[in-house]
Protein backbone atom coordinates (compact mmCIF):
# COMPACT_ATOMS: atom_id res chain seq x y z
CA UNK A 1 0.00 0.00 0.00
CA UNK A 2 1.26 3.49 -0.81
CA UNK A 3 2.04 5.40 2.35
CA UNK A 4 1.29 9.05 3.15
CA UNK A 5 4.94 10.10 2.96
CA UNK A 6 4.88 9.02 -0.67
CA UNK A 7 2.04 11.44 -1.33
CA UNK A 8 4.21 14.14 -2.88
CA UNK A 9 5.66 11.79 -5.46
CA UNK A 10 2.23 10.35 -6.19
CA UNK A 11 0.63 13.79 -6.43
CA UNK A 12 3.32 15.09 -8.76
CA UNK A 13 2.87 12.07 -10.99
CA UNK A 14 -0.89 12.15 -11.04
CA UNK A 15 -1.01 15.92 -11.51
CA UNK A 16 1.99 16.13 -13.79
CA UNK A 17 -0.14 17.65 -16.51
CA UNK A 18 -1.09 20.58 -14.31
CA UNK A 19 1.55 23.24 -14.70
CA UNK A 20 1.45 26.98 -13.98
CA UNK A 21 2.16 28.49 -17.38
CA UNK A 22 3.09 32.07 -18.23
CA UNK A 23 -0.53 32.92 -19.02
CA UNK A 24 -1.58 32.90 -15.36
CA UNK A 25 1.13 35.34 -14.38
CA UNK A 26 0.28 37.51 -17.38
CA UNK A 27 -3.37 37.63 -16.31
CA UNK A 28 -2.34 38.57 -12.79
CA UNK A 29 -0.23 41.40 -14.19
CA UNK A 30 -3.11 42.67 -16.28
CA UNK A 31 -5.43 42.60 -13.30
CA UNK A 32 -2.89 44.48 -11.22
CA UNK A 33 -2.68 47.18 -13.87
CA UNK A 34 -6.46 47.46 -14.03
CA UNK A 35 -6.78 47.64 -10.27
CA UNK A 36 -4.15 50.37 -10.12
CA UNK A 37 -6.04 52.71 -12.43
CA UNK A 38 -7.58 55.50 -10.39
CA UNK A 39 -11.34 55.82 -10.34
CA UNK A 40 -12.33 58.72 -12.51
CA UNK A 41 -15.64 60.38 -13.04
CA UNK A 42 -16.02 62.03 -16.36
CA UNK A 43 -18.04 65.16 -16.62
CA UNK A 44 -19.77 65.22 -19.92
CA UNK A 45 -20.82 68.28 -21.77
CA UNK A 46 -24.52 68.56 -22.27
CA UNK A 47 -24.16 68.37 -26.06
CA UNK A 48 -22.13 65.18 -25.94
CA UNK A 49 -24.47 63.68 -23.36
CA UNK A 50 -27.48 64.44 -25.47
CA UNK A 51 -25.76 63.05 -28.56
CA UNK A 52 -25.04 59.78 -26.78
CA UNK A 53 -28.58 59.54 -25.43
CA UNK A 54 -29.95 60.15 -28.92
CA UNK A 55 -27.60 57.51 -30.30
CA UNK A 56 -28.90 55.06 -27.76
CA UNK A 57 -32.48 55.87 -28.72
CA UNK A 58 -31.62 55.42 -32.39
CA UNK A 59 -29.92 52.09 -31.76
CA UNK A 60 -32.92 50.80 -29.84
CA UNK A 61 -35.30 52.19 -32.47
CA UNK A 62 -33.32 50.64 -35.32
CA UNK A 63 -33.25 47.30 -33.56
CA UNK A 64 -37.02 47.50 -33.16
CA UNK A 65 -37.40 47.99 -36.89
CA UNK A 66 -35.09 45.14 -37.76
CA UNK A 67 -36.42 42.66 -35.24
CA UNK A 68 -40.08 41.77 -35.77
CA UNK A 69 -40.79 41.78 -32.10
CA UNK A 70 -38.33 43.01 -29.54
CA UNK A 71 -38.30 40.55 -26.71
CA UNK A 72 -40.06 41.95 -23.68
CA UNK A 73 -37.72 42.02 -20.72
CA UNK A 74 -38.18 38.87 -18.72
CA UNK A 75 -38.11 38.89 -14.99
CA UNK A 76 -35.17 37.07 -13.46
CA UNK A 77 -36.51 33.66 -12.59
CA UNK A 78 -34.87 31.63 -9.88
CA UNK A 79 -35.12 27.98 -10.82
CA UNK A 80 -35.43 25.36 -8.16
CA UNK A 81 -33.20 22.36 -8.38
CA UNK A 82 -34.69 18.92 -8.52
CA UNK A 83 -33.18 16.47 -6.12
CA UNK A 84 -30.59 14.42 -7.94
CA UNK A 85 -30.19 16.91 -10.74
CA UNK A 86 -26.58 17.05 -11.79
CA UNK A 87 -26.45 19.43 -14.75
CA UNK A 88 -24.19 22.32 -14.01
CA UNK A 89 -25.19 24.89 -16.58
CA UNK A 90 -24.99 28.59 -15.88
CA UNK A 91 -28.66 29.16 -15.11
CA UNK A 92 -29.29 30.98 -11.89
CA UNK A 93 -30.46 28.54 -9.30
CA UNK A 94 -31.91 29.00 -5.90
CA UNK A 95 -28.94 27.07 -4.56
CA UNK A 96 -26.65 29.77 -5.89
CA UNK A 97 -28.24 32.54 -3.89
CA UNK A 98 -27.69 33.20 -0.21
CA UNK A 99 -30.51 32.26 2.09
CA UNK A 100 -33.38 34.77 2.09
CA UNK A 101 -32.41 36.43 -1.19
CA UNK A 102 -34.67 38.90 -2.91
CA UNK A 103 -36.00 38.41 -6.44
CA UNK A 104 -36.95 41.53 -8.34
CA UNK A 105 -40.59 42.22 -9.02
CA UNK A 106 -42.61 40.82 -11.94
CA UNK A 107 -44.94 43.80 -12.02
CA UNK A 108 -44.84 46.03 -15.14
CA UNK A 109 -44.51 49.10 -12.90
CA UNK A 110 -43.16 47.75 -9.66
CA UNK A 111 -44.03 49.71 -6.59
CA UNK A 112 -41.39 51.07 -4.31
CA UNK A 113 -39.30 48.35 -2.72
CA UNK A 114 -36.46 49.30 -0.42
CA UNK A 115 -33.84 46.96 0.97
CA UNK A 116 -32.27 49.34 3.44
CA UNK A 117 -33.02 48.22 6.98
CA UNK A 118 -34.68 50.78 9.17
CA UNK A 119 -33.50 51.48 12.69
CA UNK A 120 -35.58 51.58 15.83
CA UNK A 121 -33.72 54.60 17.13
CA UNK A 122 -32.35 57.74 15.57
CA UNK A 123 -29.91 55.91 13.30
CA UNK A 124 -30.23 53.05 10.87
CA UNK A 125 -28.33 49.87 11.70
CA UNK A 126 -24.77 50.28 10.45
CA UNK A 127 -21.17 49.18 10.63
CA UNK A 128 -18.13 51.41 10.12
CA UNK A 129 -14.96 49.77 8.76
CA UNK A 130 -11.83 51.71 7.87
CA UNK A 131 -13.79 54.95 7.95
CA UNK A 132 -16.43 53.67 5.54
CA UNK A 133 -20.06 53.35 6.62
CA UNK A 134 -22.31 50.49 5.66
CA UNK A 135 -26.06 50.15 6.17
CA UNK A 136 -27.68 46.83 6.94
CA UNK A 137 -29.91 45.40 4.23
CA UNK A 138 -33.12 43.50 4.71
CA UNK A 139 -32.09 40.77 2.27
CA UNK A 140 -30.44 38.29 2.10
CA UNK A 141 -30.86 37.13 5.66
CA UNK A 142 -27.59 35.24 5.71
CA UNK A 143 -24.63 35.77 3.38
CA UNK A 144 -22.18 33.38 4.99
CA UNK A 145 -21.84 31.61 1.63
CA UNK A 146 -20.40 34.69 -0.09
CA UNK A 147 -18.21 36.23 2.57
CA UNK A 148 -14.58 36.97 1.81
CA UNK A 149 -11.67 37.67 4.11
CA UNK A 150 -12.32 38.85 7.63
CA UNK A 151 -11.75 42.58 7.90
CA UNK A 152 -11.75 42.78 11.66
CA UNK A 153 -14.08 42.73 14.63
CA UNK A 154 -16.42 45.27 16.12
CA UNK A 155 -14.35 47.22 18.64
CA UNK A 156 -16.87 49.92 19.49
CA UNK A 157 -20.57 49.39 20.07
CA UNK A 158 -22.50 52.65 20.37
CA UNK A 159 -25.96 54.09 19.86
CA UNK A 160 -24.38 57.34 18.70
CA UNK A 161 -22.04 56.38 15.85
CA UNK A 162 -21.90 59.95 14.54
CA UNK A 163 -20.19 61.05 17.74
CA UNK A 164 -17.33 58.55 17.55
CA UNK A 165 -14.16 60.08 16.15
CA UNK A 166 -11.98 57.01 16.42
CA UNK A 167 -10.88 54.84 13.52
CA UNK A 168 -12.04 51.64 15.16
CA UNK A 169 -14.48 49.23 13.62
CA UNK A 170 -17.81 50.34 15.00
CA UNK A 171 -21.45 49.32 14.97
CA UNK A 172 -24.79 50.07 16.53
CA UNK A 173 -26.21 46.67 15.62
CA UNK A 174 -23.42 44.07 15.51
CA UNK A 175 -22.22 43.20 18.98
CA UNK A 176 -18.77 43.82 20.39
CA UNK A 177 -16.19 41.46 18.87
CA UNK A 178 -18.59 40.42 16.14
CA UNK A 179 -16.59 39.50 13.03
CA UNK A 180 -16.78 41.73 9.97
CA UNK A 181 -16.10 40.29 6.51
CA UNK A 182 -15.58 41.44 2.97
CA UNK A 183 -18.18 40.18 0.49
CA UNK A 184 -16.84 38.31 -2.51
CA UNK A 185 -17.01 40.30 -5.70
CA UNK A 186 -18.34 43.48 -4.10
CA UNK A 187 -15.12 45.38 -3.43
CA UNK A 188 -15.71 48.30 -1.07
CA UNK A 189 -19.41 48.39 -1.88
CA UNK A 190 -20.54 45.88 0.70
CA UNK A 191 -19.45 44.10 3.84
CA UNK A 192 -20.94 41.42 6.05
CA UNK A 193 -21.10 41.20 9.81
CA UNK A 194 -22.53 38.85 12.36
CA UNK A 195 -25.80 40.11 13.84
CA UNK A 196 -27.76 37.92 16.22
CA UNK A 197 -26.08 34.80 14.96
CA UNK A 198 -26.60 35.54 11.26
CA UNK A 199 -24.11 36.94 8.78
CA UNK A 200 -25.95 40.02 7.53
CA UNK A 201 -25.18 42.13 4.50
CA UNK A 202 -24.36 45.84 4.68
CA UNK A 203 -24.24 48.34 1.78
CA UNK A 204 -21.85 51.28 1.47
CA UNK A 205 -23.66 54.52 2.30
CA UNK A 206 -23.00 58.07 3.37
CA UNK A 207 -23.32 58.86 7.04
CA UNK A 208 -22.51 61.86 9.22
CA UNK A 209 -20.92 63.70 6.33
CA UNK A 210 -18.69 60.79 5.40
CA UNK A 211 -19.14 59.09 2.03
CA UNK A 212 -16.40 58.33 -0.50
CA UNK A 213 -12.74 58.54 0.46
CA UNK A 214 -9.83 59.96 -1.43
CA UNK A 215 -9.98 59.07 -5.11
CA UNK A 216 -12.88 56.65 -4.72
CA UNK A 217 -15.70 56.81 -7.19
CA UNK A 218 -19.10 55.36 -7.83
CA UNK A 219 -17.60 51.94 -8.50
CA UNK A 220 -16.60 51.81 -4.85
CA UNK A 221 -20.26 52.09 -3.98
CA UNK A 222 -21.88 50.25 -6.90
CA UNK A 223 -19.80 47.48 -8.49
CA UNK A 224 -20.03 46.50 -12.13
CA UNK A 225 -21.42 43.16 -13.20
CA UNK A 226 -25.11 43.58 -12.39
CA UNK A 227 -27.60 41.02 -13.60
CA UNK A 228 -30.81 43.04 -13.45
CA UNK A 229 -32.02 46.55 -12.62
CA UNK A 230 -35.35 47.65 -11.23
CA UNK A 231 -36.58 51.22 -10.91
CA UNK A 232 -39.77 51.55 -8.90
CA UNK A 233 -42.79 52.88 -10.77
CA UNK A 234 -40.90 52.28 -14.03
CA UNK A 235 -39.91 48.65 -14.51
CA UNK A 236 -37.26 45.98 -14.53
CA UNK A 237 -34.47 45.38 -17.04
CA UNK A 238 -32.77 42.02 -17.14
CA UNK A 239 -31.72 41.67 -20.75
CA UNK A 240 -27.94 41.21 -20.40
CA UNK A 241 -27.03 43.65 -23.17
CA UNK A 242 -29.38 46.32 -21.85
CA UNK A 243 -28.19 45.84 -18.30
CA UNK A 244 -24.58 46.09 -19.44
CA UNK A 245 -25.25 49.33 -21.34
CA UNK A 246 -27.15 50.87 -18.47
CA UNK A 247 -24.56 49.90 -15.90
CA UNK A 248 -21.81 51.32 -18.06
CA UNK A 249 -23.77 54.53 -18.29
CA UNK A 250 -24.40 54.57 -14.57
CA UNK A 251 -20.78 53.95 -13.65
CA UNK A 252 -19.14 56.20 -16.21
CA UNK A 253 -21.48 59.17 -16.52
CA UNK A 254 -22.68 59.83 -13.00
CA UNK A 255 -21.65 63.24 -11.73
CA UNK A 256 -20.84 63.24 -8.03
CA UNK A 257 -22.53 65.99 -6.08
CA UNK A 258 -21.10 65.34 -2.65
CA UNK A 259 -21.46 63.32 0.48
CA UNK A 260 -24.92 64.47 1.34
CA UNK A 261 -27.48 61.86 0.35
CA UNK A 262 -30.89 62.83 -0.85
CA UNK A 263 -33.92 60.76 -0.14
CA UNK A 264 -36.20 59.80 -2.95
CA UNK A 265 -39.60 58.56 -3.81
CA UNK A 266 -38.14 55.92 -6.06
CA UNK A 267 -35.66 53.12 -5.51
CA UNK A 268 -33.22 51.74 -8.04
CA UNK A 269 -32.42 48.15 -7.15
CA UNK A 270 -29.37 46.50 -8.66
CA UNK A 271 -29.25 42.72 -8.52
CA UNK A 272 -26.04 40.70 -8.78
CA UNK A 273 -25.62 37.04 -9.57
CA UNK A 274 -24.46 36.27 -6.04
CA UNK A 275 -27.87 37.25 -4.67
CA UNK A 276 -26.87 40.70 -3.47
CA UNK A 277 -29.31 43.52 -4.23
CA UNK A 278 -28.05 47.07 -3.71
CA UNK A 279 -30.21 50.15 -3.57
CA UNK A 280 -29.97 53.73 -4.74
CA UNK A 281 -32.55 56.28 -3.66
CA UNK A 282 -33.78 58.12 -6.75
CA UNK A 283 -35.14 61.65 -6.81
CA UNK A 284 -35.59 62.88 -10.34
CA UNK A 285 -32.15 62.65 -11.91
CA UNK A 286 -30.35 62.17 -8.59
CA UNK A 287 -29.22 58.83 -7.25
CA UNK A 288 -28.02 58.43 -3.68
CA UNK A 289 -26.28 55.86 -1.57
CA UNK A 290 -22.70 56.75 -0.64
CA UNK A 291 -23.39 60.39 -1.46
CA UNK A 292 -25.39 61.73 -4.38
CA UNK A 293 -24.82 61.51 -8.11
CA UNK A 294 -26.69 63.15 -10.93
CA UNK A 295 -27.23 61.21 -14.13
CA UNK A 296 -30.19 62.29 -16.23
CA UNK A 297 -28.95 60.26 -19.19
CA UNK A 298 -29.14 57.06 -17.19
CA UNK A 299 -32.70 57.73 -16.02
CA UNK A 300 -33.77 58.51 -19.56
CA UNK A 301 -32.02 55.46 -20.99
CA UNK A 302 -33.63 53.27 -18.36
CA UNK A 303 -37.10 54.50 -19.27
CA UNK A 304 -36.32 53.96 -22.94
CA UNK A 305 -35.17 50.42 -22.26
CA UNK A 306 -38.46 49.69 -20.53
CA UNK A 307 -40.64 51.27 -23.18
CA UNK A 308 -39.29 49.05 -25.99
CA UNK B 1 18.29 28.32 2.26
CA UNK B 2 15.92 29.32 -0.51
CA UNK B 3 17.35 29.80 -3.97
CA UNK B 4 15.81 33.22 -4.02
CA UNK B 5 17.44 34.34 -0.77
CA UNK B 6 20.23 36.04 -2.63
CA UNK B 7 17.63 38.44 -4.02
CA UNK B 8 15.35 39.04 -1.09
CA UNK B 9 16.33 41.20 1.81
CA UNK B 10 14.77 44.16 3.47
CA UNK B 11 13.15 45.64 0.38
CA UNK B 12 9.67 44.98 -0.96
CA UNK B 13 9.56 42.21 -3.52
CA UNK B 14 10.37 43.40 -7.04
CA UNK B 15 8.93 42.44 -10.43
CA UNK B 16 11.97 40.32 -11.16
CA UNK B 17 11.60 38.50 -7.87
CA UNK B 18 7.92 37.91 -8.52
CA UNK B 19 8.83 36.35 -11.85
CA UNK B 20 11.37 34.11 -10.13
CA UNK B 21 8.97 33.12 -7.38
CA UNK B 22 6.39 32.22 -9.99
CA UNK B 23 8.89 30.04 -11.81
CA UNK B 24 9.87 28.35 -8.57
CA UNK B 25 6.53 27.96 -6.82
CA UNK B 26 3.75 28.72 -9.26
CA UNK B 27 3.12 25.08 -10.08
CA UNK B 28 3.25 24.12 -6.40
CA UNK B 29 0.58 26.71 -5.65
CA UNK B 30 -1.54 25.53 -8.56
CA UNK B 31 -1.32 21.85 -7.74
CA UNK B 32 -1.94 22.38 -4.04
CA UNK B 33 -4.96 24.51 -4.83
CA UNK B 34 -6.22 21.87 -7.21
CA UNK B 35 -5.71 19.15 -4.61
CA UNK B 36 -7.73 21.27 -2.17
CA UNK B 37 -10.56 22.32 -4.45
CA UNK B 38 -10.72 19.58 -7.06
CA UNK B 39 -11.50 22.18 -9.71
CA UNK B 40 -8.91 23.31 -12.23
CA UNK B 41 -10.54 26.63 -13.03
CA UNK B 42 -10.79 27.56 -9.38
CA UNK B 43 -7.21 26.42 -8.79
CA UNK B 44 -6.03 28.67 -11.61
CA UNK B 45 -8.06 31.56 -10.20
CA UNK B 46 -6.44 31.01 -6.81
CA UNK B 47 -2.96 30.90 -8.33
CA UNK B 48 -3.58 34.05 -10.30
CA UNK B 49 -4.95 35.78 -7.22
CA UNK B 50 -1.97 34.76 -5.09
CA UNK B 51 0.48 36.40 -7.45
CA UNK B 52 -1.81 39.36 -7.96
CA UNK B 53 -1.68 39.98 -4.23
CA UNK B 54 2.07 39.65 -4.33
CA UNK B 55 2.19 42.34 -7.00
CA UNK B 56 -0.22 44.65 -5.24
CA UNK B 57 0.96 44.22 -1.65
CA UNK B 58 4.71 43.98 -2.37
CA UNK B 59 5.53 42.38 0.97
CA UNK B 60 9.02 42.27 2.42
CA UNK B 61 9.59 38.53 2.51
CA UNK B 62 11.97 36.96 4.93
CA UNK B 63 14.44 34.76 3.04
CA UNK B 64 13.28 31.18 3.18
CA UNK B 65 9.68 32.12 3.93
CA UNK B 66 8.56 32.92 0.40
CA UNK B 67 6.89 29.58 -0.23
CA UNK B 68 5.09 29.71 3.11
CA UNK B 69 3.75 33.15 2.28
CA UNK B 70 2.48 32.03 -1.10
CA UNK B 71 0.89 28.89 0.30
CA UNK B 72 -0.76 30.81 3.12
CA UNK B 73 -2.38 33.24 0.72
CA UNK B 74 -3.38 30.34 -1.53
CA UNK B 75 -4.90 28.47 1.38
CA UNK B 76 -7.00 31.44 2.41
CA UNK B 77 -8.28 31.82 -1.12
CA UNK B 78 -9.01 28.11 -1.32
CA UNK B 79 -11.04 28.43 1.85
CA UNK B 80 -13.00 31.29 0.30
CA UNK B 81 -13.82 29.14 -2.70
CA UNK B 82 -14.61 26.20 -0.47
CA UNK B 83 -17.04 28.25 1.62
CA UNK B 84 -18.70 29.78 -1.40
CA UNK B 85 -19.44 26.41 -2.96
CA UNK B 86 -20.63 24.62 0.16
CA UNK B 87 -24.24 24.54 -1.00
CA UNK B 88 -23.30 22.76 -4.22
CA UNK B 89 -21.41 20.18 -2.23
CA UNK B 90 -24.38 19.72 0.08
CA UNK B 91 -26.76 19.24 -2.82
CA UNK B 92 -24.55 17.44 -5.30
CA UNK B 93 -21.92 15.82 -3.12
CA UNK B 94 -18.20 16.44 -3.35
CA UNK B 95 -16.68 15.99 -6.78
CA UNK B 96 -14.27 13.18 -7.44
CA UNK B 97 -10.77 14.54 -8.02
CA UNK B 98 -9.87 14.41 -11.68
CA UNK B 99 -6.42 13.04 -12.30
CA UNK B 100 -4.32 15.11 -14.69
CA UNK B 101 -1.24 13.05 -15.43
CA UNK B 102 1.52 14.02 -17.73
CA UNK B 103 2.04 10.41 -18.75
CA UNK B 104 -0.86 8.01 -19.21
CA UNK B 105 1.34 5.12 -18.32
CA UNK B 106 1.59 5.70 -14.61
CA UNK B 107 2.63 2.59 -12.86
CA UNK B 108 0.31 1.37 -10.15
CA UNK B 109 -2.16 3.94 -11.39
CA UNK B 110 -5.13 2.57 -9.53
CA UNK B 111 -3.32 2.58 -6.21
CA UNK B 112 -2.03 6.09 -6.73
CA UNK B 113 -5.39 7.43 -7.77
CA UNK B 114 -6.90 5.85 -4.69
CA UNK B 115 -4.48 7.76 -2.51
CA UNK B 116 -5.30 11.02 -4.30
CA UNK B 117 -9.03 10.47 -3.89
CA UNK B 118 -8.57 9.55 -0.25
CA UNK B 119 -6.68 12.76 0.48
CA UNK B 120 -9.25 14.73 -1.50
CA UNK B 121 -12.01 13.27 0.64
CA UNK B 122 -10.37 14.13 3.97
CA UNK B 123 -12.15 16.65 6.18
CA UNK B 124 -11.00 20.19 5.49
CA UNK B 125 -8.80 20.56 8.59
CA UNK B 126 -6.89 17.34 7.99
CA UNK B 127 -6.65 17.95 4.26
CA UNK B 128 -4.99 21.33 4.82
CA UNK B 129 -2.25 19.99 7.08
CA UNK B 130 -1.80 16.99 4.79
CA UNK B 131 -1.27 19.13 1.72
CA UNK B 132 1.13 21.47 3.46
CA UNK B 133 3.12 18.80 5.29
CA UNK B 134 3.21 15.90 2.87
CA UNK B 135 2.71 17.60 -0.46
CA UNK B 136 4.52 20.88 0.00
CA UNK B 137 7.15 19.53 2.37
CA UNK B 138 6.68 22.08 5.13
CA UNK B 139 7.71 21.17 8.66
CA UNK B 140 5.08 20.99 11.39
CA UNK B 141 6.34 24.33 12.63
CA UNK B 142 6.02 25.92 9.20
CA UNK B 143 2.62 24.32 8.69
CA UNK B 144 1.47 25.69 12.03
CA UNK B 145 2.64 29.16 11.00
CA UNK B 146 0.79 29.03 7.70
CA UNK B 147 -2.42 27.85 9.36
CA UNK B 148 -2.12 30.11 12.41
CA UNK B 149 -2.64 27.11 14.60
CA UNK B 150 -0.57 25.45 17.37
CA UNK B 151 2.01 22.93 16.33
CA UNK B 152 0.37 20.33 18.53
CA UNK B 153 -2.85 20.76 16.60
CA UNK B 154 -0.98 20.21 13.35
CA UNK B 155 0.50 16.98 14.71
CA UNK B 156 -2.83 15.66 15.89
CA UNK B 157 -4.50 16.47 12.59
CA UNK B 158 -1.74 14.70 10.72
CA UNK B 159 -2.21 11.69 12.92
CA UNK B 160 -5.98 11.66 12.41
CA UNK B 161 -5.50 12.14 8.70
CA UNK B 162 -3.16 9.18 8.46
CA UNK B 163 -5.58 6.97 10.39
CA UNK B 164 -8.44 7.94 8.14
CA UNK B 165 -6.42 7.34 5.04
CA UNK B 166 -5.40 3.92 6.28
CA UNK B 167 -9.01 3.00 7.01
CA UNK B 168 -10.09 4.27 3.63
CA UNK B 169 -7.38 2.58 1.63
CA UNK B 170 -7.63 -0.68 3.55
CA UNK B 171 -11.35 -0.96 3.88
CA UNK B 172 -12.66 1.25 1.12
CA UNK B 173 -14.60 3.49 3.55
CA UNK B 174 -14.87 7.26 3.18
CA UNK B 175 -12.38 9.10 5.47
Amino acid sequence: MIKPDQFKRVADETLGGLVAGPDLLARARMQAVQNAQPQQQRKMGLRRALAMAMSLVMVIGTAALLVPQLRKPAIPIVSTMTSGETSLDNALRSADLPRGSLVLSKEPSPSYLGVWERGSGANFPLVRVNGRFYRMLTHPKDVSAITGEQLGQVAVFTDEPALDNSTATLSNIAAMNAPVYAVSGMGQAAIAAEVNGQIRLFQRVAFAGSALQGSEGIKDAIPAGAQALQLSEVGTVDDPAAVSRLMDMLLSQSNYQGSRSRGGKQALLIQYSNGVVLQLAVDGDSLSSAGTWVNPEFIEAFRNAISK
Amino acid sequence: MSDSSQYLGSAPVSDEQIEQLYQMYGTDVLRMSYSYLGNQQQAEDVTQDVFLRLMENRPVLKPGSEKSWLLKVALNRCRDHWRSSWHKRVLLGSKVLEIIPDDDRIEDRIEKEALMQAVNALPQAEKEVFLLFYYQGLSTQETAAVLDTPEGTVSSRLSRGRQKLKQFLDGGEEP
